[in-house]
């Protein structure tokens, strides 16, 4: 009996929509890893495609490949730990989106993922390096950075990184 | 007109590389990023631009000091940015006992407090209580009189440091014990005066110890260790010892495996 009831568990599917406009087919198992899909599936709406607005195909075919792995019951804690290793190894500007991405979507392990991995690239750097890394410009006048040099002395103290890498 | 749209195809192409993402994320989101720095990793970034100036000041992050500020005082002028702090580690700082209490009745949300290789402390109180506090580290620090502890969900202490009188007063839920040096040698040997707490614990780790104790005959009776899972003893072995000495702990402990 328990093994007729398992063998004919049915397997549900949605449709996750980009902002690019393209569709991708996803188990709901795998898919409600996001709170914010999970909700909508609960709430009972789902029956058609599921539009994300606010995440682009190449964001979105990133963390499906993302939920993919860790849902899967075949994947290991060592494959999971490697698929997380390369994952991160993705360009900056890739993992601030997947950031967004994991935020909007709500899946709190990707988020954390993504946010450990930009703090790695913060990390011990000059504020020169960080600012050059993630293209931000400084709207300090001289003075400003002095006032701030001298109210927090000891976060400029040791050897900072200039490097960018 | 045609030059600035044929520069914007470019940069789409690679991916934008001018333009600034991070700084599209909420306030909220980079919080969350810098929460992953230590508080003085997390201050440097103050100097990145005004957006940047204060959002470190909003994260619960740790604050670690090495011997490389021997001066205690600048963990008093840090303070008045962190009362969100989790985690405060003091190594090779010679922090005397207020500064530590000063941390602990200004940051309710400590979790972690560790201090190594402090000469100057010597009495510390942790009474308050502190219902945040779940792990506590003191060691190497060679001067040190007397501990009090009152902390209600502290799980884990490490202790390493001459003997001192029991120094938990309402610890209900320790259950994870690292004692070495002389304290490590009163749990052994006087074993009694440490069953208000001993029988609780479910991980021990016994560190510094003297190869010559285990000449001495170990101890008959000692008290039984109901909880203790776990047992991991760090200690060097000359070819001819054994670890024979430490079979009493295996009767003792009966959940051993």
């Amino acid at each position: 009996m328990a093994e007729a009831s398992s063998s004919i568990t049915e397997k549900f599917f949605l449709t996750l929509k980009s902002s690019d406009g393209d569709e991708f087919v996803l188990e709901e198992s795998i898919a409600i890893q996001s709170i914010t899909i999970k909700n909508m599936v609960e709430d009972g709406c789902s029956s058609s495609v599921i539009p994300l607005s606010k995440v682009d195909t190449e964001t979105l075919i990133k963390v499906i490949e993302y939920m993919k792995m860790h849902s899967s019951t075949s994947s290991n804690e060592e494959e999971i730990e490697n698929f997380d290793k390369k994952f991160v190894s993705n360009s900056i500007n890739t993992i601030l989106n997947i950031l967004e991405a994991a935020n909007f979507l709500d899946i709190n392990n990707l988020l954390e993922l993504c946010a450990e991995a930009v703090a790695n690239r913060i990390k011990n750097k000059t504020p020169e390096a960080v600012r050059k890394i993630f293209n931000i410009t400084s709207d300090f006048t001289p003075e400003e950075e002095a006032e701030i040099r001298n109210e927090t002395p000891w976060a400029f103290e040791g050897n900072l990184d200039h490097s960018l890498d | 007109m045609v030059y600035g749209e044929h520069r914007t195809a470019r940069a789409r192409l690679r991916h934008d590389p001018v333009e600034c993402k991070i700084d599209k994320l909420s306030d909220e989101l980079l919080v969350a990023i810098l929460s992953y720095l230590s508080l003085k990793e997390a201050a440097t970034t103050s100097l990145i631009s005004r957006r940047w100036r204060y959002l470190w000041q909003y994260t619960s992050g740790c604050l670690e000091f090495y011997d490389v500020d021997k001066r205690p005082e600048a963990a008093l002028e840090i303070m008045k940015f962190c009362c969100n702090l989790k985690s405060l580690s003091l190594f090779g700082v010679n922090a005397k006992e207020e500064i530590l209490e000063f941390f602990l009745s200004n940051c309710p949300y400590l979790e972690q407090v560790c201090v190594s290789g402090s000469e100057c402390l010597r009495n510390l109180k942790v009474t308050g209580p502190h219902p945040s506090l779940k792990s506590m580290e003191i060691s190497w620090c060679h001067n040190v009189k007397g501990l009090e502890i009152d902390a209600p969900n502290l799980m884990s202490f490490k202790y390493i440091g001459p003997d001192i009188l029991v120094p938990f007063q309402n610890v209900p839920q320790l259950s994870e014990l690292t004692i070495g040096s002389h304290y490590c040698y009163s749990f052994i040997f006087n074993a009694d005066k440490h069953t208000s707490y001993s029988s609780k614990l479910r991980k021990l780790k016994l560190k510094a110890m003297r190869a010559s104790w285990f000449t001495l005959d170990y101890p008959d009776n000692f008290p039984r260790l109901n909880n203790l899972r776990e047992l991991e003893l760090d200690l060097m072995l000359e070819a001819r010892e054994s670890l024979h000495f430490f079979t009493f702990f295996i009767k003792a402990a009966p959940l051993l495996s």
